[in-house]
């Protein structure tokens, strides 16, 4: 299946992308080394990908059911959204390119369930906001815990290390689970690949990204986040994953990166910050409404182009 | 997993050999001063004040080597910069007690029988705030709850330091028969003597800053 090589471009570019956010602090200040954290995120992002991506492939078979080359083109335009959009440094989200261009094919195709998106689009919604609660109960309950144990300087080191690698892992873990639907999901259905093939294939192609192009992303990304010390590395970490892995379970592909500013926002709530940076704001908006708008108009173009090649019906 | 702590591990071997060297300073800083006081001036004081600045540069390797070792990203960053600033303001001790010393000797002071008691005591003052700031930086290392209580401590003792340290300037400018210069030497030596316990405060102090920075 020739249509797949869009699919693993998408896979392998969220990979390199999406690393970042649950290894770039920890690499970037060397308290893990690249190769460590590079196959520790790949192992558990193939672990999700097998274990519990299922359920975001299902709701994007509800979503708009749809052949092979429909599905080519969905995640060739997701593809290209988010290559060109990370080229000219605007803010991008894969599950939200993709959606973009499935909700467009399946509009052409009349095959778009509403009732799915509506679930999707409150999902994204949800996602930072999520993403900013978790924090604050983390914040607060891991902190007490913290100060009754007043672990001495190495103790504290150490742990946090430990910590970091543990919620690392598992963020892998959820983005495995929660983003292989973005990868694959279009390929999944009757006459093309089995859930459990998609999300092999989808999980494989992410951990690929992650073990070969993620390093310079980790480190800007990374350096960005060092601001934060350990603790709050940790728990915004953790917040991203619990979050985007609660949306595994309901089968909604979201925004790790979004989760990630939901989770820091929250930090700076907690640190004091009384307004919300702007910048911070346009780059969820943008995510909600600019990605999947430019990723279906790249959908429309090259499903006109298919139908003028008698690929697919127009 | 051993590879992940391998350079902390290092760190605290290195952190534990450094505090030890400062520790046998203080103690030749002890040694040299008590010599002083019971023989003056002789081959004996000369030789102890050696092995005093021996001690101090021994100290003085250490750091540089437990600075290199940080600088090469072990530890978390906070813990680095945290350990780094401890390790400057603590350094300033053991360079303290070595001058103590290289003035008393190098000026070929004299200090009048009747005013050695006074030194003696600001000595030992001073000697003790530095053991007190050696268990806050140990409990640092080891059980932070109670470096609050042992900070505390030391800001006493600088205190209590302080106060001998003008009842003696003010009985070495009572003393008419020494010239003015003799004063002024005799008032050096204790303003050095003091700075130790100073010192010990501010270390005192960043420890107190790196004990809270780790309560959420």
């Amino acid at each position: 299946m020739w249509q797949l090589v869009s699919s693993v471009f998408l896979g392998w570019s969220l990979g390199s992308n999406d690393a970042a956010n649950v290894f770039g602090t920890a690499v970037a200040s060397r308290m893990v080394r690249f190769w460590v954290a590079a196959i520790l995120c790949a192992v558990f992002v193939l672990l999700g990908a097998v274990l519990e991506g299922q359920k975001g492939i299902e709701t994007y078979q509800r979503l708009s059911p749809i052949s092979v080359n429909l599905a080519f083109i969905v995640s060739l335009a997701a593809a290209l959204t988010v290559s060109l959009m990370s080229y000219w440094r605007l803010p991008v989200s894969t599950s939200q390119a993709v959606v973009g261009a499935l909700v467009l094919i399946g509009a052409m195709n009349s095959s778009l369930d509403t009732s799915s998106l509506t679930k999707v689009v409150l999902c994204w919604v949800g996602t930072p906001i999520g993403a900013a609660l978790v924090t604050f109960v983390l914040y607060y309950t891991v902190g007490k815990l913290i100060n009754l144990i007043q672990p001495s300087l190495f103790i504290y080191d150490k742990g946090m290390r430990w910590a970091l690698i543990i919620a690392g892992s598992y963020g892998a873990y959820a983005l495995g689970a929660n983003n292989v639907a973005n990868v694959t999901g279009p390929f999944a259905g009757p006459n093309m690949l089995s859930p459990l093939a998609a999300c092999l294939v989808g999980g494989s192609a992410i951990a690929l990204g992650v073990l070969t192009y993620s390093k310079n992303v980790m480190m800007t990304i990374g350096k960005g986040l060092v601001r934060l010390d350990a603790y709050t590395a940790f728990i915004t970490i953790l917040a991203e994953a619990i979050t985007v892995h609660i949306y595994a379970e309901v089968g909604v592909p979201v925004s790790t990166s979004q989760a990630m500013v939901g989770a820091v926002l929250g930090i700076g709530i907690i640190k004091g910050a009384r307004t919300i940076n702007r910048r911070v704001l346009w780059r969820i908006l943008f995510g909600w409404i600019g990605t999947p708008a430019i990723s279906a108009g790249l959908a429309y173009v090259l499903f006109m182009l298919f139908v003028a090649l008698n690929l697919v019906s127009g | 997993m051993a590879f992940f702590w391998k350079k902390q591990d290092t760190v605290e071997k290195m952190l534990a050999q450094y505090f030890e060297r400062c520790d046998t300073c203080f103690e030749l800083f002890e040694k040299a001063f008590n010599i002083y006081v019971e023989n003056g001036h002789g081959a004996s004081f000369e030789a102890a004040v050696q092995k005093a600045h021996e001690a101090e540069s021994a100290a003085d390797d250490q750091r540089r080597e437990i600075e290199l070792t940080l600088y090469g990203k072990a530890l978390l960053p906070e813990s680095r910069g945290d350990l780094l600033g401890l390790l400057e303001t603590f350094d300033t001790l053991p360079n303290m007690a070595e001058t103590v010393l290289f003035v008393i000797l190098c000026q070929k002071t004299v200090i009048p029988e009747d005013l050695l008691e006074y030194y003696k005591k600001l000595v030992e003052i001073n000697l003790q705030a530095y053991y007190l700031v050696r268990r806050a930086v140990d409990e640092l290392l080891n059980n932070p709850r109670a470096t609050l209580h042992t900070t505390k401590d030391v800001d006493e003792k600088e205190s209590e330091s302080d106060r001998l340290e003008r009842k003696v300037i003010r009985s070495i400018f009572e003393k008419q028969e020494l010239s003015p210069g003799m004063q002024l030497l005799l008032k050096e030596i204790v303003l050095m003597i003091g700075k130790i316990s100073d010192r010990a405060e501010r270390v005192a102090d960043r420890i107190g800053i790196v004990a809270i920075k780790r309560q959420i």
